[in-house]
């Protein structure tokens, strides 16, 4: 849904940086990225972006004050954002200086995370943007990639049993996040990855060897995920590296009770349903888990101080595996890896050897980060068989922009 | 010594306090075993109310299940299963189930005893739950107490349900339906509501479910419910005790306004009492220091009037025989007085009348030596006129000793002064004085000289042979003491009680009366004049002067030191 109010500086299909908000994005030297801006952007809410915004855009997501995961797109960058505002060459040129040579950056440039926002408001430039109606949405005619064909999208916020009656009645062309086992959901890669994040002094060393020995991914996709849900083998999706069977140890011998606390993001039911079957299954095991439902920027707190027991966490992986490992490294709260793995990694010369090296570095580090993977998601969208032109990108999001009714079946809004 | 009216005063408190004392404690125990009766009565009831509400909760919980095993929303279910969906499609399932039946513990178990669905615990979903399944094999048509695992806050913990069974079959297919309802706050909250106590739900693990207060001290009751749970009602005692406290503080009160006024009414009954008997007691001592005149004017009735009335006929009779006595008693000693002074009168008498006989008969013979015996007889007679006339006056100086002219005077000096100008001994008699200095006495200087002089003339008297003297002066509190000692043979033993009589006298020539004018002149000063009664060694009499003493300041310990002199 935020992907249809805002976008990034450019659209990244795993091999090919498609420039969108940027009108060109260059290498004038293997440790400078620039980028020209298109001219003429504005902001939703009819500010101008420029060259300004963007670098606060980015600047904001590095600050201690939002913790985020998704600091580690910018890594490479020298400086980790702190001159961000030295990055502006012009109103619609930046140029972005890297510590090491990192080919990635570009196509981590695209992820959404790195949407551009306006300061205040929070408005980005998208194929939609708000309507008047509330949880309406009408086409943005100032899209730099064209109008979308749709003139108006009406939200309805429901469950998914209704949805599933709703979209079986007609009375909706799109429901996302269910499937009716009939309409294949929308094709697109499952990058969308949980981990249990978990702070090694707190549960014990043996955590690790009990919860693999409780906990079946399979199950927990098949009973708890209604979804579209692959379980995660290895640190990064099936999408990014071979999933590696990981062997589930016997069961050890229960301990004394020991009490731990999990956290989840209470905006995410199946958060809820997987931190309540993690619950069942190590009560088993003598572990009490309490369950603590925060909102997402409590979670990032707690995850940023590193004040907590266990903590689920769900991020979006980019459809690279590289800067995948990245983001993973970063969740685990070990930072301080970034420095020595990903200069290697981008000092390989093609993208082929890049993934490679990355995927045999994610098998490697499995054991030594405090993260445990568990599933990955994809976006699960159902068309009716009168929508035409629906894809995703290659991070799985749905782009509603080119989609398209059969004239008959639009409402007379052309909703 | 305590008083008679306070003996009373105490009686009657006593008597007061131990009837309280009595009965104090046999109403409070009386209380206590009644509150003690209630208390357990409503534990009783309590605990027959746990059991009639437990007993509905199974039926209900019985009849709930019952209609969802035959439901068509369970067929459905099975239907489900048996078209095998995906499981996540049936993870709510069961939830939905139990809710609309109110029911707070639903499991939906294939054959072999694996989740199909839970309500009570969504994500138990594919496991195994053997506790629920065991319910499948209890006797049909009971919901026993069970231990179910239900999400805390602290993760799982095992709470006690009333749970239930029933099967359904759906062709080659059974689904076992085990649910119930939950012995939880709710059911805590509807017990404590019905039977006014506190009610805690103890199970196996986690906090108690609880309701209502009690405020301590309490009494607890625990009804087990299998091995899975118990409950606890607790009664409070508070309200009991505060009754029992309110009580005693009214028995303190009463016995304290009992005791005040017993010892009141103790105090005007016994004064009511005493009154006569004091009076009595009080004229007696009067009466025993002379005052006759007096009577008994206490009104009272019954033995003590009596006694006052005996008493007022006694001191009557006792003034009459007193007045008799002390009449006949003065008769006597004017009688005595009389006849020794006719006695001393008498013996000049017999010389005075031979020698005029004599002479009478000479003149009548004209005897030659009639003017010799004349002269002779003369004599004779003057002498004894003068021995008359000397006995006339010490009479008459006894009969109307002089009023004493009082002043102060130091014993010690009056008697250093009576001993070098006075009181020369004679030879072969030894005086020793032991003064004690600053002795004073209000008295006639004079008089008091003479007594000195007298005391000192019948020691010197006893010593015929020589001996010694002993004057001491001596200072006690109130009290001035002149100790006349000599070393002679004594007094006999006879004659020591009439020594201080008139007239009483063991010596050739004397009047008799000196010790008895001594003894007047102490009497007149208030003081007294005895013989010491015990012996002491090498003194033969000893004579003590007791005059009260006068203190210029008052009396220090140095007061108490002795003037040691030599003869």
């Amino acid at each position: 849904l935020l992907a249809l109010s805002t976008s990034g500086l450019c659209r990244f299909n795993g091999q090919r940086v498609r420039p969108l908000l940027a009108a060109e994005i260059s290498r004038p030297n293997p440790l400078v990225v620039r980028i020209a801006l298109r001219s003429e952007l504005r902001f939703a809410n009819g500010a101008p972006l420029t060259a300004t915004e963007v670098a606060a855009s980015f600047e904001r997501l590095v600050r201690p004050a939002s913790p985020s995961p998704y600091r580690a797109l910018l890594f490479p960058l020298r400086g980790e954002g702190l001159g961000a505002a030295s990055w502006v060459r012009a109103a619609d040129a930046l140029e972005l200086p890297l510590a090491f040579p990192w080919p990635e950056l570009e196509g981590a440039l695209c992820h959404p995370s790195l949407a551009i926002t306006a300061p205040a408001g929070g408005a980005g430039i998208g194929p939609y943007r708000p309507a008047k109606e509330r949880n309406h949405f009408e086409a943005n005619a100032a899209f730099p990639l064209g109008r979308a064909f749709p003139d108006q999208l009406a939200l309805t916020f429901t469950d998914e049993r209704a949805a599933a009656r709703l979209f079986a009645l007609g009375r909706v062309h799109l429901a996302l996040g269910i499937s009716d086992g009939r309409a294949p959901p929308l094709p697109g890669p499952a990058l969308y990855a949980t981990y249990l994040a978990f702070s090694p002094e707190k549960v014990g060393a043996d955590f690790r060897l009990a919860f693999e020995s409780a906990l079946d991914r399979n199950d927990l996709t098949r009973l708890f995920l209604p979804t579209a849900a692959v379980p995660l083998h290895a640190l990064l999706p099936p999408a990014l590296m071979a999933p590696v069977p990981l062997a589930r140890p016997s069961v050890p011998s229960p301990s004394a009770p020991r009490a731990l606390v999990l956290a989840f993001d209470r905006s995410l039911p199946e958060h809820r349903s997987v931190a309540e079957r993690i619950q069942v299954k190590l009560h088993e095991l003598n572990y009490r888990l309490a369950l603590k439902p925060l909102s997402r920027s409590q979670l990032r707190a707690g995850w940023a101080s590193g004040n907590f027991d266990l903590m689920l966490h769900s991020i979006l992986l980019p459809p690279a595996a590289p800067v995948a490992l990245a983001l993973a490294i970063e969740l685990s709260g070990r930072h301080e890896l970034l420095r020595s793995e990903l200069p290697p990694i981008g000092a390989q010369a093609s993208p082929g050897e890049r993934d490679a090296m990355a995927r045999q570095r994610a098998a490697a580090l499995l054991p030594e980060l405090p993260l445990i993977p568990l599933y990955a998601q994809s976006t699960v969208l159902l068309a009716s068989s009168e929508v035409a032109g629906l894809h995703a990108d290659n991070q799985g999001v749905p782009a509603l922009d080119d989609a398209s009714l059969a004239p008959e079946h639009a409402s007379p809004r052309g909703e | 010594m305590m008083r008679l009216r306070t003996r009373l005063a105490l009686a009657f408190a006593l008597v007061a306090g131990a009837a309280f004392a009595l009965v104090a404690p046999l109403s409070l125990n009386t209380l206590r075993q009644a509150l003690s009766r209630e208390l357990e009565a409503r534990m009783d009831h309590a605990a027959s109310v746990s059991k009639d509400l437990i007993a509905q909760r199974a039926e209900a919980a019985e009849k709930a299940i019952d209609e969802l095993s035959k439901s068509v929303a369970l067929e459905e279910f099975a239907r489900e299963v048996y078209s095998r969906v995906p499981a996540a499609k049936l993870l709510s399932s069961a939830e939905r189930l139990m809710t609309v039946r109110g029911l707070s513990v639903l499991s939906l178990l294939d054959e072999r005893g694996v989740t199909l669905s839970s309500g009570h615990l969504p994500t138990r979903l594919g496991d195994p739950d053997p506790t629920l399944f065991e319910i499948t094999r209890a006797p049909p048509k009971t919901a026993p107490p069970t231990a179910v695992e239900l999400r805390g806050e602290a993760g799982l913990q095992r709470k006690p349900a009333l749970v239930t069974a029933r099967s359904l079959d759906y062709g080659e297919l059974r689904i076992w339906v085990v649910g119930g309802l939950l012995l939880d706050q709710s059911f805590a909250e509807q017990l404590s509501r019905m039977t006014g106590t506190r009610v805690e739900i103890l199970s196996t693990e986690g906090p108690p479910a609880a309701a209502g207060t009690a405020e301590p001290p309490t009494l607890e009751r625990l009804f087990d419910l299998g091995p899975v749970a118990r409950i606890k009602v607790v009664l409070s005692r508070a309200p009991a005790l505060a009754a029992e406290r309110a009580l005693e503080r009214a028995f303190a009160v009463l016995a304290g306004l009992g005791l005040g006024l017993a010892i009141l009414l103790g105090a005007i009954v016994s004064r009511w009492i005493t009154r006569p008997v004091e009076a009595l007691t009080d004229a007696a001592r009067r009466i025993a220091s002379g005052e006759f005149e007096l009577a008994v004017r206490e009104k009272a009735s019954g033995e003590v009037g009596e006694l006052v009335s005996a008493f007022n006929r006694m001191s009557l009779e006792l003034r009459k025989t007193t007045q008799q006595l002390v009449g006949a008693e003065r008769v006597a000693a004017w009688q005595e007085v009389a006849r020794r002074l006719a006695h001393e009168i008498k013996n000049p008498l017999t010389p005075i009348r031979m020698s005029l006989e004599t002479l009478l008969a000479a003149s009548r013979s004209g005897d030659p030596r009639f003017e010799a015996l004349f002269k002779e007889s003369a004599a004779a007679v003057l002498e004894e006129v003068e021995r008359l006339g000397r006995i006339v006056d010490e009479f008459s100086q006894f009969a109307r000793l002089p009023k004493p002219q009082l002043s102060r005077v130091d014993l010690a000096e009056l008697v250093r002064q009576v001993l070098t100008f006075q009181a020369a001994p004679s030879q072969g008699i030894e005086i020793q004085r032991e003064l004690q200095p600053g002795v004073l006495v209000r008295a006639d200087r004079d008089q008091l000289v003479q007594v000195l002089l007298n005391l000192l003339k019948n020691a010197e008297q006893a010593l015929t042979g020589g001996g010694r003297i002993r004057v001491r002066v001596e200072g006690k509190a109130g009290k001035a003491l002149l100790r006349v000692d000599d070393s002679g043979p004594g007094i006999p033993a006879e004659n020591r009680p009439r020594i201080f009589e008139p007239y009483f006298t063991t010596k050739e020539g004397g009047s008799g009366l000196g010790l008895a004018i001594a003894r007047r002149i102490c009497q007149e000063h208030g003081g007294e004049l005895g013989l010491m009664s015990e012996h002491q060694p090498g003194w033969g009499t000893t004579f003590v002067l007791e005059l009260p003493r006068e203190f210029e300041q008052p009396p220090t310990e140095s007061a108490s030191n002795r003037e040691e002199l030599s003869p």
